[in-house]
């Protein structure tokens, strides 16, 4: 019995050992397209901007739920209070960025 | 669960050690609501520089200052510690304390070349003439990522403590919740150096 | 226990020095927010002796900047949050069959480093360079403020905001991981919901102000130029910042506050709170409007129409979910039997001053309409209406329904009722009156107004309400000490209330509950008494109890930062190493103490079962 336990939570390590490091390539691979875009100046600003953000924004969830296990189980406090901070935080930005005299 | 007094072996050690004792589970949350406020933190630095970015009077704006491959290098050795402190905690629910101690040190020294990248990389703005109360744009530059180099040194300092610490002692469910959580908080600097890189140093580059 | 009635006075303050227990903390929370209550009244006295005449010399208009910005600082931050984090810490963990709160040690930590944090603030007066820009300490005021006033209370805030998030995220967790077998969340008694919410604001509030005053240190200490207007830099950042952390801090004191009223009204209505669940659901959505709201601080600053607009809509729908736990309130009162002790009263009289405050708020909600109102007394009346009228009757109140629980013997009703009523008419004649002042144009922070201005008589008429109000905080210590003498002894449960604090012993031994209960409803205590149960049931066989081991660490870790703050301070005076040697004595003690905490195993002790049975009661 506790064999059988044994065995399939090793299975699991593994299985997410695998998941981690395909992450990490595409983490890599996103970095990266993220600065060629910029670099080769081909594109408008005002594409580029938002664009790169996604870029931002894709790393940073695959980073949370896989590098950080917010999509165990359990952790529903926690991500209620981190989209509650992540929140604030974007209201902060945007109050920076378009509420101060600019 | 399991008592205190069992002896740890390879077959017993909890999948999630982190969170195996009451203690260890208030750790981990206690410590996941520290990082949700240190959200709201970094969102209030990226903020002011965001709004100051233009604001470089005399001094140097962000087009001619960044030097990018420098800064590309960075984010790859700060993306790739993310990954062997992950690799570190595998080994630790593995029950092998070696393999993780080794895992954490590999991710300090990539943490460790980080930051020697960014003093550098400071050293030579100041050189440029690009000094913290240059403009309003340099000291709102300086602070953000300046306290992004100062969680950095942190962890750094943090993992060292702990394996210099359990280095003889090996590993139990009293320590494995700390070594997670500054696992934890190693992915969370990773997690705003992307921000950080994209907002600061790309958008900078698009102007 | 038996030892512990016996030994002398110097061991029990050692023993409070190195406490790890929440109800000792929770005392020491308290004492030192009435030390600091106690400060900040004197400095409130001053200002209406300053101002009860026309062009009155008492005060200097730099030392009324000064008291002024002390006082404001000193109520906010280091009289109303330590005292409702000492209820909080006495009665939260009570509440949910807790035996001691998620992380002890850092819950010492934060406490010391409130203490600290005051401690330094009033050390400006020894200097004689005290804090002059207001206790929101505006950008560019505090920027150019001379001397090293300032700096003072942009390090002790910085020093006990510290302590502030650690405390919030102690709560946090305590609740969500430490509650007993069958308190779902929504059996939560209501002081501990509202104390969840507002140390969930707390986590995301503070850090923006930890920001704020970390770019004024920068900007004077270092001479950076986030706010050098004339090369591009902006102070509206910082307004901003301190808004967004400064108005769910509004809501971080008032929410407790709530929760004290809630369970007041209740028990001494005899009925069960009326719509609990939309109590809790107009909590949850207070504490997240508190968010959305905080730019109706700056309608006057010119963010234009559009942002104005957004915000004073925002801020008027906060109204609704206080409306809806305004009418719970009437509504559980309706029909139940009232008992009109000390507590009770103070509620009854919260409610309509609380009224006042909330529609003047609204009123001020209304952007054009605040271009009149803004920096005027009539502000000053609204927040004071708040505070005074929903926090300090809050605090007062509590303390007068838990000191029983907490000291083991009743505070007199007679005083009690008179103090109240002292303190009562005294509030009402001293800041009704300022809405006036203030819609005749008095503005605030000024310190003094000419002869053929027209404010004397008003003011004369406050300031005469303020030495009542002073009466009836006098009346309400004197109770405090006179019943201390008296030892009026109280039983478990002298109110007939609701709740698990109740049911364990008045003052509750160091484990609070012999064996964790078992809870099977919303006001657990009521439901047993109502099936004809006199405690609680466990599902657990009495068993040793660990205990945290207490330590003197958190002192010194605190005292460390204390210590390295001066010398941050006074970097600047070059010529000699004093500073800086300062600087690293602190740092050393700070980071000393934080290595031996992570070296020391701290395995903590046990309460034998049979030390647990010997002291079954007499």
């Amino acid at each position: 019995m506790n064999d059988k336990k044994n065995t399939l939570n090793k299975q699991k390590l593994n299985k997410e050992l695998k998941i981690q490091l395909l992450v990490f390539i595409v983490t890599l691979l996103l970095t990266v397209l993220a600065f060629v875009a910029v670099a080769s100046e081909k594109f408008a600003p005002t594409f580029i901007a938002p664009f790169i953000v996604t870029l931002a924004v894709v790393q940073v969830i695959f980073q949370l739920y896989y590098f950080m296990h917010l999509k165990d189980k359990g952790n529903k406090e926690i991500s209620i209070f981190l989209y509650g901070g992540l929140l604030i935080g974007v209201l902060t930005v945007i109050a920076c960025l378009f509420i101060v005299w600019l | 669960m399991i008592s205190n007094t069992t002896k740890l072996t390879r077959e017993n050690f909890p999948i999630n050690p982190e969170r195996a004792t009451l203690e260890g589970q208030n750790k981990y949350l206690g410590f996941w609501f520290f990082l949700c406020g240190e959200t709201v933190l970094f969102a209030c630095l990226i903020g002011t520089y965001l709004a100051l970015k233009n604001s470089y009077s005399t001094g140097l704006s962000s087009n001619e200052l960044f030097e990018y491959p420098l800064i590309l290098i960075a984010t790859i050795f700060l993306l790739t510690s993310s990954l062997t402190s992950a690799l570190a905690v595998y080994e630790m629910k593995r029950f092998k304390f070696v393999n993780m101690q080794l895992w954490f040190f590999i991710t300090v020294l990539l943490g460790c070349s980080f930051l020697a990248l960014e003093v550098y990389e400071f050293i030579h703005y100041v050189d440029k003439g690009f000094k913290f109360t240059t403009s309003p744009f340099s000291s709102s530059f300086y602070t953000l990522v300046g306290f992004h180099g100062a969680h950095v040194s942190f962890g750094i300092l943090w993992f060292l403590t702990l394996m210099l610490r359990n280095a003889k002692s090996g590993l139990s469910l009293v320590n494995a919740p700390k070594y997670y959580l500054a696992s934890l908080y190693w992915h969370f600097v990773d997690v705003v150096w992307v921000f950080i890189f994209t907002v600061v140093y790309l958008l900078g580059m698009v102007g | 226990m038996q030892l512990a009635r016996k030994q002398s006075l110097f061991k029990t303050i050692l023993e409070y020095f190195v406490t790890v227990d929440h109800k000792k903390i929770g005392l020491l929370y308290l004492f030192s927010g009435l030390f600091f209550l106690v400060c900040g009244t004197v400095l409130a006295l001053l200002m209406r002796i300053q101002l009860a005449v026309p062009e009155n010399d008492f005060l200097s208009g730099q030392t009324y900047n000064e008291v002024m910005t002390m006082h404001g600082t000193t109520m906010i931050f280091f009289a109303a949050t330590p005292l409702i984090f000492g209820l909080m810490n006495y009665i939260v963990p009570l509440q949910i069959g807790a035996r001691d709160v998620a992380f002890p040690f850092i819950n010492a930590l934060g406490f010391w480093f409130f203490l600290f944090g005051g401690i330094f603030l009033y050390s400006s007066f020894l200097f004689g360079e005290v804090p002059d820009a207001g206790w929101t300490a505006y950008a560019s005021l505090a920027v150019v403020s001379k001397g090293h006033g300032v700096d003072f209370y942009l390090l002790a805030l910085q020093l006990s905001g510290a302590g502030t998030i650690m405390s919030g995220i102690n709560f946090l967790v305590t609740i969500v991981n430490m509650r007993a077998p069958g308190m779902s969340y929504m059996r939560l008694p209501l002081f501990t919901w509202t104390s969840f919410i507002t140390s969930a604001l707390i986590i995301f509030a503070f850090p923006a102000f930890t920001i704020g005053l970390i770019l004024l240190l920068f900007s004077r200490l270092f001479g950076a130029q986030y706010f050098n207007v004339a090369i591009g830099g902006n102070t509206v950042i910082y307004e901003h910042l301190f808004w967004i952390f400064g108005h769910p801090e509004v809501y971080i004191l008032v929410l407790p506050i709530f929760g004290v009223f809630s369970e007041i009204f209740s028990t001494f209505s005899k009925k069960r709170l009326f719509g609990y669940n939309s109590m809790v659901f107009a909590v949850i959505l207070i504490g997240f409007l508190g968010f959305m709201v905080w730019a109706h601080h700056m309608f006057t600053v010119g963010l234009g129409p559009f942002a104005n607009a957004i915000f004073a809509i925002a801020t008027m729908a906060i109204a609704v979910p206080t409306g809806i736990k305004i009418f719970n309130w009437l509504l559980t009162l309706w029909g139940g039997s009232i008992r009109l002790t000390t507590p009770m009263l103070y509620g009854l009289g919260f409610i309509p001053s609380f009224i006042i405050g909330g529609v003047t708020g609204v009123m001020t909600a209304s952007a054009a309409a605040d271009y009149q109102f803004h920096d005027s007394y009539f502000v000053v009346a609204h927040f004071h209406y708040v505070i005074v009228g929903g926090i300090v009757f809050g605090i007062l109140g509590g303390l007068h329904y838990w000191w029983p629980k907490m000291f083991g013997y009743m505070l007199n009703e007679t005083l009690g009722k008179i103090s109240f009523a002292v303190l009562f008419v005294g509030f009402h004649t001293t800041f009704f009156v300022l809405h006036f002042v203030g819609l005749m144009g008095m503005p605030r922070r000024y310190f003094t107004y000419l002869k053929d201005q027209d404010f004397g008589d008003l003011n004369y008429i406050s300031t005469i309400g303020s030495y009542i109000l002073v009466l009836g905080l006098v009346l309400i210590v004197f109770n405090y000490i006179y019943s201390t003498v008296i030892r009026e002894k109280a039983v478990n449960d002298p109110w007939n209330g609701r709740t698990l604090e109740w049911s364990i012993p008045s003052p509750p031994p160091m484990y609070n509950f012999k064996q964790v209960p078992q809870v099977n409803s919303l006001d657990a205590f009521w439901y047993e008494k109502m099936k004809g149960n006199s405690n609680m049931s466990s599902p657990d066989e009495l068993s040793d109890i660990h205990m945290p081991s207490n330590s003197s660490l958190p002192f010194f870790m605190a005292l460390g930062f204390f210590i390295a703050s001066y010398g941050l301070m006074f970097l600047d005076k070059g010529s000699n190493n004093i500073a800086f040697i300062t600087l690293v004595i602190g740092g050393i003690i700070a980071f000393g103490s934080m290595v031996l905490r992570s070296t020391i195993e701290d395995k903590g002790y046990y309460i034998t079962k049979k030390q647990l049975s010997e002291e079954d009661p007499k």
